[in-house]
């Protein structure tokens, strides 16, 4: 079909950076980028799926028992735990605020809807992808850091950036503004309804933890 | 607000493949995106992805995973899953998954406001690329079932007249055309359930009965109707409360939310305010409306042409 009219040269020479899954280009959507009406993310799964060597009770104990990356949604009815599952596509609605364990340490809540999709390796010696697709904000539309008290779910602090308006480029660095402003008084912490005192915050990415943020990721 | 603006929180889940799998995705809108995604046998032959690029017709079919972004206005076409070369207002995302045990493919459609909703089929010549015949727009109204409907009425007309399906330039006659390929409809999953507080849609103008103090429970958020505005009702003990459905923080549905220690706690992002006073205890500049509400005998008056806190 089409052999006569088919392009013949490599995609590469006929289209730029048409398969967002290539290898020399993956690193550029680690922090997430612009393209076109959407923001990707790809990361490559980090998440074993098979057990390590000494581990004697098989694959699908290892798979109950692995770390958990679940994602947290806080509901109506308070917070639930969704463990992804390969090949599943999870659309969450604008305005829901979540949290992915052990990823980042905040409660996200953004205006646009986020698509998420595991994808395990092509074998089990390769490891997968973890794709994230979220709309462009546009002007009005917001990004927000908050974080609840992880007993009752009261609002403890909140931290906003007008992404539509001021661009996606600043979303990193309004990230380590809201993290570190959170984390600088212990009071923000404290529950003012349960009197708890929550762990700290910490940012997506773990290269520049501080030793107490390092502490927080392993504990939420 | 409108229970129409209100957006769900109720997430979308649509499972595309695993060992073994074999399935057919249905056309499905949620938010801003249209999602399609099957599963299939590894000896099945692949959906394959033709683009017009401006050096002629390209092949995306790939033996490795990939994702590719369609942009919105480029004629495309997915042999195998439509008969039809599409040309959408909406940015499209085309995922490959081919692995030794199954292949999966998703469609991704959206992300901006308001797209996915202009739509343009034709078809080009199979030998020569030659366009047959203008662009045809399929009239629908935003949503997959109309899109569908369009799409079938433009291929049967397509199919029912060989002159338009023969190339003007080389005389070859193009293959009857077929519709988007869809398959049972995938159940939706409630990641979070609603909390199973009665909603009683019961409307009343202002200064009238709206409710027997009988009818609502301690302590259990009720929403009714006054004058077309959306007023939560909270009875605690023999004292009624009545305050603006909508939270003044995003907007979220404070009927939806759970009462304690005299506040309502919105569902969305868990902001508190006083029952009788509106006013969030950890953000001063976030006041929920209140009502003024008067009991005549059992019967719950509320005065909702004016908040008191206006």
């Amino acid at each position: 079909m089409y052999a006569n009219v088919l392009v013949k040269e490599p995609l590469e020479k006929v289209m730029e950076d048409w398969d967002f899954l290539q290898e020399k280009i993956l690193s550029h959507f680690a922090t997430f980028k612009p393209v076109g009406e959407n923001i990707y993310g790809v990361r490559r799964n980090r998440v074993p799926t098979q057990p390590p060597a000494g581990f004697s009770q098989g694959p699908a104990t290892y798979l109950e028992k692995r770390p958990s990356y679940g994602t947290q949604i806080l509901g109506p009815s308070g917070i639930e735990v969704r463990q992804s599952v390969d090949m599943e596509l999870s659309i969450m609605p604008g305005g829901l605020p979540h949290h992915t364990l052990h990823s980042f340490g905040y409660w996200h809540i953004n205006d646009m809807d986020e698509l998420s999709i595991r994808m395990p390796g092509p074998s089990a010696e390769e490891p997968g992808f973890l794709l994230l697709i979220m709309g462009m904000p546009r002007e009005g539309e917001t990004d927000r850091w908050a974080w609840y008290c992880e007993r009752c779910s009261t609002l403890l602090f909140e931290h906003q950036y007008q992404t539509g308006t001021l661009g996606f480029n600043g979303f990193w660095k309004a990230e380590r503004e809201a993290v570190t402003a959170y984390n600088r008084d212990p009071n923000s912490r404290l529950c003012p309804e349960c009197g708890h005192l929550n762990p700290r915050g910490y940012c997506w990415n773990p290269t520049k933890d501080t030793p107490e943020e390092k502490e927080a990721r392993g504990l939420w | 607000m409108s229970a129409e603006a209100i957006p769900s929180t109720e997430c979308f889940s649509l499972r595309v493949g695993g060992a073994g799998d074999e399935k057919l995705g249905e056309l499905q809108a949620f938010g801003r995106y249209w999602v399609w995604g099957q599963a299939s046998m590894p000896d099945t032959a692949p959906l394959r992805l033709y683009e017009w690029t401006e050096q002629g017709i390209a092949d995306l079919t790939t033996e490795h995973y990939s994702l590719h972004r369609v942009k919105a206005g480029t004629p495309h076409h997915i042999d195998g899953l439509f008969g039809f070369w599409l040309i959408s207002d909406a940015d499209e995302q085309w995922v490959q998954v081919p692995r030794s045990d199954y292949h999966s493919y998703l469609l991704i459609a959206g992300g901006a406001t308001d797209s996915n909703r202009v739509h343009h089929i034709t078809w080009y010549c199979q030998d020569c690329g030659t366009q047959l015949g203008e662009l045809r727009h399929l009239t629908h109204d935003g949503t997959p079932d109309s899109f569908l409907r369009a799409q079938d009425e433009a291929i049967q007309a397509f199919n029912a007249d060989p002159a338009a399906r023969t190339c003007p330039r080389c005389g070859v006659l193009h293959p009857a055309a077929y519709g988007f390929r869809v398959g049972r409809q995938e159940p939706r999953r409630a990641a979070v359930e609603p909390g199973g507080i009665p909603i009683a849609r019961r409307k009343a103008r202002s200064g009238e009965p709206v409710a027997r103090l009988g009818d609502l429970r301690v302590d259990s958020p009720t929403v009714v109707e006054i004058d077309g505005r959306e007023v939560v009702l909270v009875r605690t003990g023999d004292v009624v409360r009545a305050l603006g459905n909508a939270c003044p923080h995003k907007g979220g549905p404070l009927g939806l939310g759970e009462v304690r220690l005299g506040a309502i706690v919105c569902p969305w992002h868990r902001f508190r305010f006083d029952l009788s006073t509106g006013q969030s205890p950890t953000n001063p500049s976030l006041c929920a409306e209140t009502f003024r509400v008067e009991l005549q005998g059992d019967e719950i008056v509320v005065h909702a042409s004016v908040p008191i806190n206006a």
